[in-house]
């Protein structure tokens, strides 16, 4: 794999990770302070006489001011209330939303396991660019969500043969659906699974006129994968995700057919082109899902 | 634990991104990309992709053409349609030569290798060779096969930093298994340059074939019978070498023709001795014809690996600078017995200009002739004449370097009626010839858009014009007709190929989609119809098969791309081995 395509990786990687850390702390001061009906219940006003010692711990949830101050503070301090409804903003919580529709960017990999596959390849590894649509549809169980949904991929590579560069574009179109698990906020494993079909565009250039053909084929996946989120909140409505995912892509095989374009006009004696070999068959895949939740 | 499982996760990612190799590209290679000229097999037609050492065997069941692709060894140099084959003595297959490669990157190295690949796409044979030769020579009647270097060299493309240049190889295709025969020939400082083989001669022990190899300044005799007890072919005798001019001759000359005279063995009944063979040199800057006479060695002087004849050398002059020689026997009344004839054998040499030489073989007498044009070339053929329906020798001489004339000689007791033999006729200037001599004709092809019928009985002349230039004649194996191929496209974008009728002249053609450069007859089941494969020259490899009876377009069907058939498949084969 390129090293740019790792540094992605990595780069990506980074966001979600601060992202999750960052949701992680406000839980952890809540959970500090008991449970968050009493963050809620210091935000209302009180009706009896604030001692110091007593407002401490209001003030220690709104400001978390020094213990020293409250020892200085003068005998009938003015009430603290406008400090507390100053930082309402902070308190209110900001819960995580529901969220139906899934659309994401998906980067796919895949690994060629003929090698008569790489006539249309340099390399043993290509990679594809697609989009994926999802809706959620039932929750079959507490914390297991189905989604359907809608894919396309597109997957273009260059090789090499006798006379010159190779190409194959395939795109492929297909209607998958997705079984999450929501292990936590953050964190949600899930299995997907698609099924649609390829067309795919085989040339093989350097003559003049160039060999081509063109084919569909059945398209089916099989994948597993966690994904990483940051949930939809009231403040913010889109939810972002970035799922690992790894499983096995089939297509149907075609049978390359190269035919010289321009070559079956009337009045020239019908042209065979050769028989080039089958492409198609099952392939490990590897996808990076880029996501938006809303 | 949640920090930890992010990052078993990022580094198993990681880990499962960098253990992906990267794939291998095609082998790519100096040599032009595609395939070559297309060989004429009697059964199919044959492309040899260099590249990465394939031979595509094409032939067209039920009038489509098909392709498949034969594996031989990396980079092959040379090749041709096995000449046994051709003659109907052989099953049909072609003989290539392959180079083999040097290790290099990405390169896995491999041996020279020499390969008989069947006509009908079966297993190949292969040889493994010693040395990386780049040269074939068959013999005519397809039995021998001698590998050697060019005398330009071995092959730029893969060679050893080296390579014995006087190194040969004699492969015996008519003894199945046996191991090719390798040799290093004595030389003389030079290195073989030309290789003739005789017909079988009459050698002191039997028939017994002979192979001269020419260089500068020398001829080697090798005798081709060897011990072929075991699976190694194993020379009987060690060859002769023999100088063509003397130490201080400052000439070096070279064999240029050689003919065979197979000798005879005594006839008692026409008190005939026993005639020893003899092999005639014609030599570059040579005014004389030489002679070799394979004189036997006594039983009892024979020696165990020293040969058993012993060559002596005379020089025949005939003057001026011999451009061609034939051989011809003629027959004379024995002395007491006119019943009786014996054959004496005559050498006709055309000396360039525009004289003849006749030689008497068994008396050393010589004759010259004049003739009213230059030749350069001589045709012998035994037929009969317009003056004379029996059957003897008679030559044609002509010039392919301009002239007008050609002249027809009867051989018969020429050196007695001398010029009175001699028939003079118009001709044009002419390229080239094709001799049917079964048919009695020859074609003449005069620039590059006429043809001339030459017959020799008749001594007749029929022209062919054509509206189109056109490259060159062939006549597919076994079969009558004659075919025009290399023909330019007329005004409609059309090709004709024009076929020829030898005995009425009428003609037919196809009109193809692109330009004819090779033809095959495909055989056919008794009743079944014909079909035809014509090459289109081309690197991809491009044939059309057509119904050979009708030439008729519709049913005409093209394979384009034949350098690509099951290219995946076989990519996959020649991909480098698994060194990733």
């Amino acid at each position: 794999m390129k090293i740019w395509k790792v540094g992605v990786l990595i780069s990506v990687l980074q966001i979600p990770v601060a992202t999750a850390q960052a949701q992680e702390q406000p839980e952890e001061n809540a959970s500090g302070a008991g449970a968050p009906a009493p963050a809620v219940e210091a935000s209302e006003p009180s009706s009896e006489p604030v001692s110091a010692s007593s407002s401490a711990p209001a003030t220690s949830v709104a400001e978390n001011p020094a213990p020293s101050s409250a020892t200085q503070a003068p005998l009938n301090p003015p009430p603290q209330y406008s400090t507390v409804a100053n930082a309402s903003a902070v308190a209110v919580p900001d819960l995580p939303r529901k969220t139906r529709y899934f659309a994401a960017l998906v980067m796919q990999n895949t690994r060629l396991q003929d090698r008569g596959a790489q006539l249309f390849s340099n390399e043993q590894d290509v990679s594809g660019a697609g989009l994926l649509l999802l809706a959620q549809v039932r929750e079959l169980a507490p914390k297991w969500m189905l989604s359907v949904g809608g894919e396309w991929q597109h997957l273009q590579t260059e090789g090499a043969w006798t006379f010159g560069e190779t190409s194959m574009r395939s795109n492929t179109l297909a209607a998958t659906a997705v079984l999450r698990y929501e292990h936590a906020s953050w964190l949600r494993p899930f299995a997907r699974v698609a099924a649609g079909g390829r067309s795919s565009h085989y040339k093989l250039g350097g003559l003049d006129p160039s060999f081509s053909d063109s084919g569909w084929a059945p398209f089916g996946s099989v994948s597993a994968g966690v994904g990483i989120m940051r949930a939809a909140r009231d403040s913010m409505p889109v939810g972002f995700s970035f799922d690992l995912e790894g499983g096995l892509a089939g297509a149907g095989e075609v049978s390359v057919k190269a035919s010289a374009r321009g070559s079956q006009k009337d009045g020239i004696i019908a042209v065979s082109g050769p028989t080039v070999g089958e492409q198609g068959g099952l392939t490990p895949m590897f996808r990076l899902v880029f996501g938006l939740h809303f | 634990m949640k920090r930890l499982l992010l990052g078993l996760l990022v580094s198993g990612t990681l880990f499962a991104c960098t253990e992906w190799k990267e794939g291998r590209t095609p082998p790519t290679s100096e040599v032009p990309a595609g395939v070559g000229d297309a060989v004429a097999l009697p059964s199919a037609l044959a492309f040899v992709e260099k590249s990465v050492g394939f031979v595509h065997l094409v032939d067209a069941p039920a009038g489509v053409p098909r392709s498949r692709a034969v594996q031989i060894g990396r980079n092959p140099v040379t090749w041709q349609a096995d000449r046994a084959a051709v003659a109907g003595t052989a099953t049909d297959r072609m003989l290539a030569l392959c180079v083999g490669e040097i290790d290099g990157p990405d390169v896995d190295a491999e041996g020279a290798t020499f390969w008989l690949v069947p006509a009908n796409g079966a297993q190949p044979t292969k040889y493994e060779l010693p040395s990386r030769w780049n040269r074939i020579t068959q013999s005519p009647n397809g039995r021998y096969v001698i590998l050697s270097f060019s005398p330009s060299g071995p092959s730029r493309l893969v060679s050893d930093s080296v390579f014995s240049p006087n190194q040969i190889a004699v492969l015996d295709l008519n003894t199945p298994g046996a191991k090719p025969m390798i040799r290093t020939l004595r030389a003389l400082n030079d290195i073989p340059r030309d290789f003739f083989f005789s017909q079988p001669l009459n050698m002191a022990d039997g028939l017994r074939d002979l192979l001269v190899v020419a260089s500068d300044g020398y001829v080697t005799l090798v005798d081709l019978k060897f011990d072929g007890s075991d699976a190694a072919l194993r020379p009987l005798r060690s060859e002769i070498t023999v100088p063509l001019s003397l130490a201080d001759d400052p000439r070096r000359l070279r064999a240029a023709q050689v003919l065979f005279d197979p000798g005879a063995p005594a006839d008692p009944t026409t008190m005939t001795p026993r005639r020893d063979p003899v092999v005639y040199l014609r030599a570059t800057e040579s005014s004389d014809i030489i002679a070799l006479s394979l004189t036997p060695v006594p039983a009892s002087e024979i020696v165990a690996g020293k040969n058993d004849f012993l060559p002596s050398l005379s020089q025949l002059a005939v003057g001026g600078n011999p451009q061609d020689m034939v051989l011809y026997p003629e027959s004379e009344p024995v002395v007491g017995q006119p019943d009786k004839k014996v054959v004496r054998m005559r050498l006709l040499v055309s000396d360039g200009g525009s004289n003849i030489a006749v030689l008497h073989l068994d008396s050393s007498r010589s004759l010259s002739i004049p003739m009213v044009h230059i030749a350069n070339r001589i045709l012998l053929w035994e037929g009969p004449s317009p003056d004379e329906a029996e059957s003897r020798p008679r030559a044609l001489l002509f010039s392919t370097r301009g002239g007008a004339k050609a002249t027809f000689v009867d051989l018969n007791r020429l050196s007695d009626f001398k010029t009175r033999n001699l028939r003079p006729i118009d001709l044009a200037p002419v390229n080239d010839v094709l001799p049917l001599l079964n048919s009695g004709i020859v074609f003449v092809k005069h620039g590059d858009s006429r043809l001339s019928v030459l017959n020799l009985a008749t001594r007749t002349l029929s022209g062919l014009n054509f509206a189109l230039s056109f490259q060159s004649i062939r006549r597919p194996t076994g079969q009558s007709d004659l075919w025009v191929v290399g023909s330019e496209a007329d005004n409609k974008g059309r090709y004709p190929l024009p076929r020829l009728n030898p005995v009425n002249l009428s003609t037919a053609e196809a009109r193809l989609d692109a330009m004819a450069a090779e033809i095959v007859i495909l055989p056919a089941a008794p009743g079944a119809k014909q079909w035809m494969l014509v090459a289109h020259p081309g690197p991809e490899g491009y044939v059309t098969a057509l119904d050979a009876a009708t030439l008729d377009r519709e049913t005409a069907h093209s394979l384009q791309g034949i350098v690509a058939v099951d290219l995946q498949d076989r990519l996959s084969r020649v991909l480098p081995g698994d060194k990733q």
